[in-house]
């Protein structure tokens, strides 16, 4: 079995005052494309340093494609897009790019010229904008001739941080598009992001780091199927409020006909407190549809559910967003 | 991968560096010109007698003789000539650290490009310099004497110990330029720092000319190890000041090197 492409053991950071990162474990494998969550502060552009070796571990290894993440030769293989970007402002967009490229061991061949036009083109970089110089383009460019320059090589490890930083919409698509390529490639994607709603679209596993450590690591299925589910019930009757009352089934809202009873999450009655019988009084009398949270076995509120007329019966799929304001609520680990 | 980092460098300093090997070449071509009028009229000797009392002892003591030949030999260590040299130094010694704290050095060393490597290219920009310039100051005198008629033949190749001590100097400066930015992480720090010590060295090696007070602390400039003047007019050669400052430039490249393959980018 080859070695993972990415192999982090026991990484720590220390700059003092407990910030940094503390003992992380993460491996990739060929092929993956890992999404990397979390606020700013928490430890995602620590780790991305520590793992190309522009910063040195105060513990642990790291290690890429088998190898000390410290041999230069390795980076070959590497594609990486910093989340600060800076780019040799006094080049022009061409220039850097070419210059990067020309940073490799002698003997390896230079990046295809017409990938680094199929790329730019993709990217909506037109010629007049890769000719500039790079002090007088926006952000927005700067950051795809950064992208650009990850991609051109056609590396075995694409290491972003927050790639989508200052693009349009449509160069947004575009990259993310790169990235699903990529992953479909047999390559490897760790994508460092807050913008859940793109890892939620590219990734395979993510793993959410919280004040320098790591607090999950699972596929996206797994993340999702473990969530609270959503259940939202549209009844033919009333809302059976008290039947409902069951261990793990949490009311959200209880909606009767022309009435709306809102219970914010926050506020909503736990299974079996006194505050889902007091909703039970309200909303019992007339039919309406009821949004639950439900966790654990569905069995016992399917039972329920059977002995009253149900007209409409929907899961809403729960997104990435969801998983990670859990993990930082207050009583996250 | 030095080459290209190397061709970079010279895309972004040609004009400056370019420019200040013409104003080199000029203003030595000048010197000399002027040394020449001052042979024919009245000598240098009474220039110097006509300066303040406090500048005449000065400059009395740095031109160690008189002459045209010194007067050659001065635009070596001519202020404006050496500020123009060392400053080029320092600016290129300082640039590892305008492109850590920019940004930039991450992109460079996220690519197969060994810290080391990076590192020499910056070596080789700073020799190349330290090599150029003092060739342009000895090309001018080379054109300046070719251009004046002075009495008994003075040719250029006596300038050659001079150039190869400004060589040194410059080495020196740039490899403690090198090292200072290693050290800190602003650019505008190693500069200020580098140039407060090139200053206060400059200084006490002048003062020490006049104070016992100073002289036991004199070996510490680097400037101590500098006269271009007797190199050229008063042979033997002192190799052991070249020595001294290649030393040094030697030991600062060195820490520089230790430190920027540990260091955190």
């Amino acid at each position: 079995m080859p070695p993972p492409v990415v192999e982090l053991s026991g990484l720590s950071k220390d700059y003092g005052g407990g910030v940094g990162l503390h003992a992380l474990d993460l491996e990739l494998q060929a092929g993956e494309v890992l999404g990397f969550l979390g606020p700013n502060g928490a430890g995602k552009t620590t780790t991305i340093r520590l793992a190309l070796d522009l910063i040195r571990p105060t513990r642990g290894t790291a290690r890429l494609f088998g190898r000390p993440a410290g041999e230069p030769g390795l980076r070959r293989r590497v594609g990486y897009l910093p989340g600060e970007l800076t780019l040799d402002e006094r080049l022009t967009a061409e220039q850097m790019l070419r210059f990067l490229d020309a940073l490799r061991p002698a003997g390896t061949p230079p990046a295809d010229p017409r990938r680094r036009a199929e790329l730019c083109e993709r990217l909506r970089l037109p010629p007049s904008d890769l000719s500039r110089v790079l002090r007088d383009d926006s952000r927005g460019t700067r950051q795809k001739v950064g992208l650009v320059a990850a991609f051109q090589h056609d590396p075995d490890l694409l290491v972003l941080d927050e790639p989508t930083a200052g693009l349009d919409p449509l160069a947004r698509e575009a990259v993310l598009e790169l990235m699903r390529e990529a992953g479909a490639a047999g390559r490897t994607v760790f994508h460092s992001s807050h913008v859940i709603s793109e890892v939620d679209r590219t990734a395979s596993r993510v793993a959410i780091v919280r004040a320098g450590r790591l607090v999950r690591l699972e596929s996206i299925e797994v993340l999702r199927s473990s969530l609270e589910r959503r259940m939202l019930v549209r009844f033919a009757g009333p809302v059976p409020v008290d039947e409902l009352a069951l261990p793990g089934v949490r009311l959200l809202e209880v909606d009767t006909a022309g009435r709306a009873q809102a219970a914010s999450a926050a506020s909503a009655a736990s299974a079996g407190s006194a505050g889902s019988a007091g909703a039970a009084g309200a909303a019992g009398a007339s039919a309406g549809r009821v949004l639950l949270a439900v966790s654990g076995e569905l069995a016992p509120l399917l039972a329920v559910l059977a002995r009253h007329p149900v007209r409409h019966l929907a899961f809403p799929e729960p997104d990435l967003e969801e998983a990670f304001r859990q993990h930082y609520s207050g009583d996250a680990p | 991968m030095i080459a290209a980092l190397l061709l970079r460098q010279w895309r972004h300093l040609r004009w400056t560096l370019g420019g200040l090997a013409l104003g080199l070449v000029g203003f030595e071509v000048l010197l000399v010109h002027l040394g020449a009028a001052f042979e024919a009229g009245p000598g240098i000797e009474q220039f110097l007698e006509a300066l303040p009392d406090f500048i005449h002892d000065l400059v009395a003591h740095q031109i160690h003789a008189a002459s045209f030949p010194a007067m050659v030999a001065f635009g070596f260590m001519h202020p404006a000539m050496l500020s123009g040299c060392l400053a080029a130094m320092v600016l290129l010694g300082t640039q590892p650290a305008g492109e850590r704290e920019s940004g930039v050095l991450e992109l460079l060393l996220a690519r197969p490009l060994p810290r080391a490597t990076y590192l020499h290219a910056s070596l080789v920009a700073l020799g190349l310099t330290a090599l150029l310039l003092p060739w342009c100051v000895l090309a001018g005198a080379a054109i300046g004497l070719s251009l004046v008629e002075v009495a008994g033949e003075l040719p250029w190749t006596a300038y050659l110990p001079c150039t190869l001590l400004l060589t040194a100097l410059m080495l020196a400066v740039g490899g403690f330029a090198l090292w200072m930015g290693t050290l800190v992480r602003r650019r505008g720090t190693a500069i200020a720092r580098t140039l407060a010590l090139l200053l206060s060295t400059y200084v006490l090696d002048t003062l020490a000319e006049f104070s016992s007070l100073l002289g036991p602390l004199r070996w510490l400039s680097p400037f101590q190890y500098f006269h271009p003047i007797p190199a050229a007019v008063d042979p033997p050669v002192a190799w052991g000041e070249p020595a001294v400052l290649l030393l040094l430039a030697a030991l600062t490249t060195t820490a520089a090197h230790r430190r920027f393959r540990r260091m955190d980018i």
